[in-house]
């Protein structure tokens, strides 16, 4: 196909698709040391899928401006949009949005973004979800959309696989307790890959394999959605081991993310 | 995010905001075709590198840019010489 040079549209030629808007900060949550989630005030929000992420723009005083994405962690049934987000060493933009950002500050933001890897319990499971670290944040999305969703969420198995550092960096530890031991719940999984496990850990140690995720997954016959999410070289590792035992690579969706350009 | 990076991290699902700002439809869920290795996948599975000024998109088999987007201050430069097909799924 040859390259084509699209113009501006003209002026008043209709609304942007993807508008920025400016959102206001009205609560901040300490997850772990290294991951904050931000409650934020979107007027005009049109909805979301779980799973769907948002683009973040700063624009410092001299008019230097930076972008990132981040996964919206919120389920749809949720007014305010909550992004978790991760500390990256010599990020732009994620130290100040964790250890910076106060209720009342604002930025721009524009979304929501991404049909790939979005659910809706209308599409039903059983629902496989594979997360390394923050990779957490959209799977947590469709968790908490399926708890929001009654008996139709019930009636979707579902299941969390869940790699942190240690005990203590693992994002949303508390709500997944929660969830996992509510009746019809999720079943949520864990496991540590640099820290030894605490006395009486009931999770793994190592990092995610083809036989962990023979043990805790459903079977290929189950024909589950499968969304991983985390650092490339995990998604890589699980995606490729999900495939070796069976599942179709069109019912793994993945997303990855890391640091590109200093973030 | 500034330049182009030797290894990516990313990939199709962040350039989720950019593809909507040039096709009409959810890009990332398009099924592409690689012209390199006729490999085929959707947009949101290709690897992504620099996004600042605009994206390149490529094949996670053959390393083929697939997809190049670029801002330039006349609009929004697309270059899909590495796709032989892009192929939007309906809703």
């Amino acid at each position: 196909m040859p390259a084509i040079e699209a113009a501006r549209p003209p002026a008043g030629a209709g609304t942007p698709r993807l508008a920025w808007r400016q959102v206001e900060v009205i609560e901040r949550i300490a997850e772990t040391p290294r991951a904050t989630t931000l409650v934020l005030d979107v007027p005009g929000w049109p909805g979301h899928l779980a799973g769907q992420h948002v683009d973040i723009r700063l624009t410092a005083d001299d008019g230097y401006q930076a972008q990132r994405s981040y996964s919206i962690a919120s389920p749809p049934e949720v007014p305010q949009l909550a992004l978790t987000v991760e500390r990256l060493e010599r990020g732009e933009v994620s130290p100040w949005l964790v250890d910076e950002a106060r209720p009342g500050d604002r930025f721009e933001l524009r979304g929501p973004i991404g049909g790939y890897f979005a659910w809706s319990v209308t599409a039903g499971g059983p629902l496989l979800l594979v997360a390394g670290g923050s990779g957490v944040a959209p799977l947590m999305a469709m968790l908490r959309h399926r708890a929001a969703s009654g008996e139709a969420g019930y009636a979707v198995s579902a299941c969390l696989l869940l790699s942190s550092r240690s005990v203590a960096n693992v994002i949303y530890r508390e709500e997944l307790q929660r969830l996992g031991s509510a009746p019809d719940g999720p079943k949520v999984v864990h496991t540590l890959t640099r820290a030894q496990p605490p006395p009486g850990w009931r999770g793994y140690a190592r990092r995610i394999d083809a036989p962990m995720l023979a043990e805790v997954g459903f079977q290929p016959a189950a024909a589950p959605k499968v969304f991983v999410c985390g650092p490339t070289p995990m998604v890589e590792a699980v995606a490729e081991a999900l495939v070796g035992l069976g599942h179709e690579p069109e019912r793994v969706k993945t997303e990855r993310f890391g640091a590109t350009g200093g973030e | 995010m500034s330049g182009e990076q030797a290894c990516s991290t990313l990939d199709g699902n962040a350039a989720g905001g950019l593809l909507r700002e040039v096709f009409a439809f959810d890009a990332t869920e398009a099924r592409t075709t690689c012209s390199g290795c006729a490999r085929t996948a959707p947009m949101a599975e290709l690897r992504l590198y620099a996004i600042e000024l605009g994206a390149i998109l490529r094949c996670p088999s053959c390393d083929e840019a697939v997809v190049r987007i670029a801002r330039t201050p006349r609009g929004l430069w697309l270059d899909l010489r590495g796709a032989a097909t892009v192929v939007a799924v309906s809703a």
